[in-house]
């Protein structure tokens, strides 16, 4: 049995990190963290040395863009792969953009578990 | 040659003519006066010879008279004596015949009788010889001849002697007869006395002078040759008569040639006068008052009522009206060096054209203007060849009609092309020109060059577009901006519930069994919705966004391919035919691909849903010149096109349902939808709004029951 990859989720609505968490341990595929603020996201990352990291972008306290920066900074983080989970660019945008934005990994919300397990998938390591 | 001169030369002339007249009338009168004395010289010499002839007769009578007389025959014969001799021929009858001496010969030559008188004392014997007394008698009976003698001439008559009844001295000579007369000075007097003259027996002859003596010495000469028994000359007699005639003649053809040149004298006097005070002294005020342009010399003639009057009040006329004249040039060229110091000085360019429309005049400014030099337009140029060839036509015909009209203008500005080729906006005003007799011959006018105004006029619309532009761009922005903040917000507000709906839904569904069929439907349900709310959200998204545009210059056909492409794969609509009118070669446009697809999906997909039993779409593409009037074609700054530009149209047309015509104005709305809950009615908004960021046009038109049609009219990247 390989070993269960590891998720990091920082997103500011607690109800979604809660039900991600839930859809993705019950593949048995993962092992899921959550954080609801953003500026405690770059610690729990360190902490929890996820495989890959699900980040929504806006954040009251600091914006997904600033975590996804600070994690590029540091030697600890800097090589983890990044999704970022955003409700201001559509769907169809994201999808007709192959989800990439300006270099960075995107999936729309409200996003269907199967296509966002695949995403995972394809971008973990 | 000076009039005063011709006037003496002429009277010189008339004073050589006379002379040359009187020369010749005394020439002519000689002549007349030699033709009458020359038949009384004639006439002379005859009364001369006759006289001789006459003073000569009692010698031929003797001589005669004596010889046909029996008792001379006697005598001769010896049967008279001498007695009888001396008493038939004494001194007596001597004297009653006036002859000097008397010789009688007989047949043998011997003398019978001899007397001489008293002036022949001297003479011996008869002068001529016997012999010669035989000769003269051999032939003829009667003799008479001239000889010279010891006591001078003597004029002798002889006859030979016969009987009484032969009075015709038929019979043979019986003996000789002389008698013999000298011609002593006593004689000649005698004769010169009864012609009047002086007579002089020469030796030799004497020439005889000519007419001319005669003229002028009154005395007519000639010569009278004696000869003697022989016929030859022995004396010549000159004589000299004096014609009292010739004298009188001559005084009175002095007279009247002395008459005649003093009346000539007096009539060359009187000319002279009249002409000097009639025509030499008018002539020299006239020519003196020419001369030294005053016309002061001209007043003694100020009230002459001659012709000379006339053309003096004529010159002092002319002298006034050339001091007016003068004046007046000098004003004009004052008046011409002022205008032409302002038109020099202008910089308009001032012109005249003829009623062609040809320039008669061009000021110098021109060069400046249009680059042709003033000689290269005047007479060669017309007013509209100046005017851009796209111009040409339709300017020269308002033109044209204006002039015909005679009407003047003013600011009529137009384009021209300067002589480099490059563009010349003239502001021209012009005012018709006619002559005195109020005949039309042409313009007068002004052309400024206004191209730098226009030019700025241009750049400050097209600064002005460019303005309402961005204002319109930064209200829409703003508009958009505010759009955009509230769907963002309302994206993140209410796509975070949703998103843990939906990770709800997908934790339910892996959680109840599978034969829970209801819950399972419910959770589909819950599902859809949720995929149609994150829809309005995408649509608000989608409008809000319409502010920022990639433009870049696009071919409108690929564009209008890929749209067809994507529609086809994301829709099925097997049963509709999508037809393609597609022209090649459309200038490129100035677009964002990616947005003016959005657009054209858009329109297409509503045309698809327009035909849920199918039929036909066309989709049409071609570039025009846009000549129909319609809103946002035209000239005010809210226009997107000016009237006659060159644009992409793109007209898709279906065969659907249609559109109310109360719903046609609305399609373009936010929110306006007829598809139900199927719609978020932003779709139409947000490609109007986008074709309007790109500075297009979008309008529908529909029939109900057959069709819609939607055209797009777009913006080229480079302007034609």
């Amino acid at each position: 049995m390989t070993k269960k990859k590891r998720i990091l989720v920082i997103d500011d609505e607690a109800d979604f990190t809660k039900l991600i968490r839930l859809n993705l341990e019950q593949t048995g595929k993962f092992e899921v963290k959550t954080e609801n603020r953003g500026s405690a996201a770059l610690a729990a990352a360190k902490a929890f040395k996820p495989d890959l990291v699900l980040l929504d972008i806006l954040m009251p306290d600091l914006m997904g863009s600033e975590v996804a920066a600070q994690m590029k900074e540091d030697d600890d983080t800097k090589n983890i792969p990044v999704i970022f989970l955003t409700a201001v660019v559509g769907r169809e945008e994201v999808v007709q953009r192959g989800g990439v934005i300006g270099g960075h990994l995107f999936v729309a919300k409200p996003v269907d578990i199967k296509q966002l397990i695949e995403a995972i998938d394809e971008n973990i390591r | 040659m000076r009039v005063q001169t011709k006037l003496t030369s002429l009277l010189l002339f008339i004073g050589i003519a006379l002379m040359a007249a009187r020369y010749l009338y005394q020439t002519f009168e000689n002549q007349r006066v030699y033709s009458l004395f020359q038949e009384d010289i004639r006439e002379k010499e005859i009364y001369f010879t006759k006289l001789m002839v006459l003073k000569g007769v009692n010698l031929k009578t003797l001589s005669t008279d004596y010889t046909y007389w029996d008792e001379m025959v006697d005598f001769v014969h010896g049967g008279k004596s001498m007695t009888w001799a001396k008493q038939n021929m004494d001194e007596t009858v001597l004297g009653a015949y006036q002859t000097d001496a008397i010789w009688v010969y007989r047949l043998d030559l011997s003398l019978a009788y001899t007397i001489k008188g008293e002036r022949a004392a001297g003479l011996k014997d008869f002068p001529l010889s016997g012999e010669a007394v035989r000769d003269i008698f051999l032939k003829k009976r009667l003799c008479h001849f001239f000889v010279n003698t010891e006591a001078g001439l003597m004029e002798v008559r002889g006859a030979t002697i016969h009987p009484t009844a032969d009075n015709d001295r038929q019979t043979p000579p019986q003996g000789y007869f002389f008698t013999g007369r000298l011609w002593n000075k006593g004689y000649t007097d005698e004769l010169a006395d009864l012609i009047g003259g002086e007579i002089t027996v020469e030796k030799t002859k004497q020439a005889v002078p000519g007419f001319k003596t005669f003229l002028e010495t009154n005395t007519i000469i000639f010569s009278k040759e004696l000869d003697d028994w022989k016929g030859g000359p022995v004396a010549y007699l000159d004589v000299r008569i004096y014609s009292q005639q010739m004298e009188g003649y001559k005084k009175s053809s002095r007279n009247a040639m002395a008459t005649f040149i003093i009346f000539l004298a007096v009539i060359v006097v009187v000319i002279t006068i009249f002409m000097t005070t009639s025509l030499s002294m008018p002539f020299g005020f006239i020519s003196q008052a020419l001369k030294k342009e005053n016309p002061v010399h001209l007043r003694p003639l100020e009230r002459d009522t001659s012709e000379f009057g006339d053309i003096s009040r004529l010159i002092y006329r002319f002298f006034q009206q050339r001091e007016d004249l003068i004046r007046e040039v000098a004003e004009r060229k004052k008046a011409e060096m002022r205008f032409q110091q302002v038109v020099e000085a202008a910089e308009e360019w001032i012109w005249e054209v003829d009623s062609d429309g040809l320039y008669t005049y061009s000021s110098a400014v021109v060069e400046k203007i249009l680059g042709y030099k003033p000689e290269e337009i005047v007479g060669k140029k017309y007013f509209y060849d100046f005017f851009l060839p796209e111009d040409r036509e339709y300017m020269k015909k308002e033109a044209l009609e204006a002039v015909a009209a005679r009407q003047p203008f003013k600011n009529f500005v137009n384009r021209n092309l300067h002589k480099d080729g490059h563009v010349i906006w003239l502001d021209t005003s012009g005012t018709p020109v006619f002559d005195e007799k109020g005949a039309f011959f042409g313009y007068r006018g002004v052309d400024t060059d206004v191209t730098e105004r226009k030019k700025a006029e241009e750049g400050l619309k097209e600064a002005y577009i460019k303005l309402k532009e961005i204002q319109e761009q930064l209200i829409q922005a703003e508009k958009l901006n505010a759009v955009g903040q509230l769907a963002s917000g309302v994206a993140h507000e209410v796509r975070n519930p949703l998103a843990i709906i939906l990770q709800g839904v997908d934790f339910l569904e892996s959680k109840i069994p599978p034969s829970s069929g209801d819950i399972f439907e419910v959770l589909a349900m819950l599902r859809e919705n949720i995929k149609r709310a994150d829809k309005i959200i995408n649509d608000l998204l989608d409008f809000s966004r319409a502010a920022h545009l990639n433009l870049a210059p696009s071919d409108l056909g690929l564009v209008l391919e890929t749209s067809l492409d994507l529609v086809k794969t994301r829709f099925r609509f097997d049963n509709i035919v999508i037809e393609k009118e597609i022209k090649k070669d459309i200038p490129l446009i100035l677009a964002d691909k990616n947005r003016l697809e959005q657009v054209f999906i858009n329109i297409l997909l509503n045309s698809i849903q327009a035909m849920p039993e199918g039929g036909k779409v066309t989709v049409r593409s071609y570039d025009k010149k846009l000549e129909e009037i319609r809103n946002g074609i035209g000239k005010r700054a809210q226009d997107s096109f000016y009237f006659g530009e060159r644009a992409a149209i793109v007209e898709i047309e279906d065969t659907g349902c249609g559109i109310p015509e109360e719903n046609l104005k609305k399609i373009f709305d936010p929110f306006f939808t007829t598809k139900g809950q199927s719609g978020s009615g932003l779709g139409l908004s947000v490609s109007r709004n986008i074709i309007h960021m790109h500075r297009g046009l979008i309008h529908a038109e529909s029939t109900p029951g057959k069709g819609t049609k939607v055209t797009v009219i777009l913006k080229l990247a480079e302007r034609a």
